[in-house]
C-alpha cells in the first residue's frame, strides 16, 4: 500500500483546498473594496 | 416445431434468469419507493432506480456495446459530459451573493472537505487489510469524495479514476444528499452548545451585481490555474452563473435552469443506474462503500462546525457555528437543516441566508478537492 502517496494526497490535497479557497477570499474582499472605491 | 418452440424460449430473458438479477430488481424498486413515497432526491432515485431494474433484465444487451444505455453511459459518462452540463444548470440557479457578502464563510466548505479524507484513509484501511477487495489509492480517492455529498463532482472523479465503483459511489452520494436531514442534527447537537445554537448573526450586506459578475470570473482564474483537472466542473457551474448574473442572457440561464438540467438529469440517472449491474453491485465493495460515504459524510459535518467554532475564538462577531454544517455540498439542504436546528435553539434565529454561504462553498471546496485527487492520484 502505498501510504507515503496517500498521506502526501492527504498533506497536500486537503491544505491545497484551504489554500485556494483563502485566496478566493483574498480575491473577494479586494474586489469588493475596489469596486466600493470606484462607486 | 418442438425444435423451433424450445429455441424460442431458450432466447427469452425467463431462461437467464438469476436470483442476483430479482435482488437487483428489489433493490431497483426500492429506489423507486423511496423516490416516489418518501420523496428522497426524485430526480435521481427515480431514473437511477428504473435504470437498475431494467438492467438486470437478462439478453437485453442494454450494457452490451452498442446497446441503447451503454451509448448514453458511453457519451454522457466516460466523456465526462453529463456531470459538467449538470454544473452548468447549478450555476445558473445559485445565488453566489450570502457567500460574497461572507467571505470568510468560503473556509467552512473548504472545512467540511474532511470527510472526504477521513473516507480516503478508511478505504485505503480496508484495501490493506483485505487486498483481494481491491481498494487503492484511485479507489480510495473516489470513495472519499462522496463525503463532499456531490453527485456530480462524484459522479465525475469516480469515471476519471475508478469507474469499475461509479454505480455504488454514485448512489452513495445521492443516498446520503436526501439523508441530510436525518444524519446531520444529532452531530449539530453533540458538537454545539446550546448557546452557541443561539448566536445571532448580523444581517448580510447587499451585494451589488458587479461583486456578482466578477465573481464567477475571479473563481474560475483562481482555481483552475490552481487545480486544472477541475476545470470542467468549475468553469461551467461559473459560466452558468456569469449567465444569471449579467442579466442579459435570460433565454440561456431560462434554458440551462430548465429545460438542460432537466434533459442532462434523466440522462445521469439513467446511465448511473445502468451500471448497477447484479455483478458489479452485488459485492462487499458495495457495502463497504456505504459504510465509508456515511463515514465520510459524518466527519465532513463535523469539520465544517468544528472549523466555526475554532473561529469565534478569533473573531469579534462571533458565527453560529450550525452554519458549518452546511459546507457539506447537499444545496439548499444543508442550509435548511441549520436554520431548523438553530429554530429549535431561538426561534426568533434566522440563520438559512447565513447557511446558503458555505452551503454553496462546499460545493466548491469538493470540486477544488476533487481536482487534486484527480491530479494527484491519475496515473
Amino acid at each position: 500500500m502505498p501510504w507515503e502517496q496517500a498521506l502526501r494526497i492527504f498533506v497536500f490535497g486537503f491544505s491545497g483546498v484551504f489554500l485556494t479557497l483563502a485566496i478566493l477570499v483574498i480575491a473577494i474582499l479586494t474586489l469588493g473594496k475596489v469596486i466600493r472605491l470606484f462607486n | 416445431m418442438i425444435e423451433f418452440l424450445s429455441t424460442m424460449v431458450w432466447k427469452t430473458g425467463f431462461m437467464s434468469l438469476e436470483v442476483k438479477h430479482l435482488i437487483m430488481w428489489l433493490i431497483g424498486f426500492l429506489f423507486i419507493y423511496l423516490a416516489i413515497k418518501k420523496d428522497y432526491e426524485p430526480l435521481l432515485l427515480l431514473p437511477i432506480g428504473f435504470a437498475v431494474f431494467v438492467v438486470n433484465l437478462p439478453l437485453t444487451g442494454l450494457m452490451e456495446e452498442g446497446g441503447l444505455l451503454q451509448i448514453f453511459y458511453h457519451f454522457g459518462l466516460e466523456w465526462e459530459v453529463i456531470p459538467p452540463l449538470i454544473f452548468l444548470g447549478l450555476g445558473a440557479m445559485t445565488d453566489f451573493g450570502p457567500l460574497i457578502a461572507n467571505p470568510k464563510t468560503l473556509l467552512l466548505g473548504a472545512a467540511a472537505q474532511f470527510g472526504v479524507y477521513v473516507a480516503f484513509f478508511g478505504a485505503l484501511v480496508i484495501g490493506y487489510l483485505f487486498p483481494n477487495i481491491g481498494f487503492g489509492i484511485r479507489e480510495a480517492c473516489s470513495i472519499g469524495i462522496i463525503g463532499g455529498a456531490d453527485g456530480p463532482t462524484t459522479i465525475y472523479t469516480t469515471v476519471k479514476l475508478a469507474p469499475q465503483l461509479l454505480g455504488a459511489t454514485a448512489v452513495a452520494a445521492y443516498s446520503y444528499m436526501s439523508l441530510v436531514p436525518i444524519i446531520q442534527p444529532p452531530i449539530m447537537k453533540l458538537l454545539t452548545t446550546e448557546k452557541e445554537r443561539k448566536i445571532h448573526m448580523r444581517q448580510l450586506r447587499p451585494v451589488s451585481q458587479v461583486e456578482k459578475i466578477l465573481f464567477p470570473l475571479a473563481a474560475t482564474l483562481i482555481i483552475c490555474l490552481i487545480v486544472p483537472p477541475a476545470a470542467p466542473l468549475m468553469a461551467m457551474f461559473m459560466i452558468g452563473n456569469l449567465f444569471r448574473e449579467s442579466r442579459v442572457v435570460k433565454r440561456l440561464t431560462g434554458a440551462a435552469q430548465n429545460e438542460l438540467m432537466n434533459i442532462v438529469t434523466i440522462f445521469l440517472g439513467i446511465s448511473v443506474g445502468a451500471t448497477m449491474s447484479a455483478d458489479k453491485f452485488l459485492r462487499l465493495e458495495a457495502l463497504l462503500i456505504f459504510a465509508l460515504g456515511l463515514v465520510a459524510f459524518i466527519f465532513s459535518t463535523a469539520g465544517g462546525l468544528v472549523l466555526a467554532k475554532l473561529m469565534n475564538l478569533f473573531l469579534k462577531e462571533k458565527i453560529n457555528p450550525l452554519i458549518g454544517s452546511a459546507g457539506v455540498s447537499a444545496v439548499p439542504m444543508a442550509a435548511r437543516v441549520a436554520q431548523k436546528v438553530g429554530a429549535e435553539a431561538d426561534p426568533k434565529n434566522f440563520l438559512l441566508m447565513h447557511a446558503m454561504g458555505p452551503n454553496i462553498a462546499g460545493v466548491i471546496g469538493t470540486v477544488v478537492a476533487a481536482g487534486f485527487f484527480i491530479s494527484m492520484a491519475a496515473r
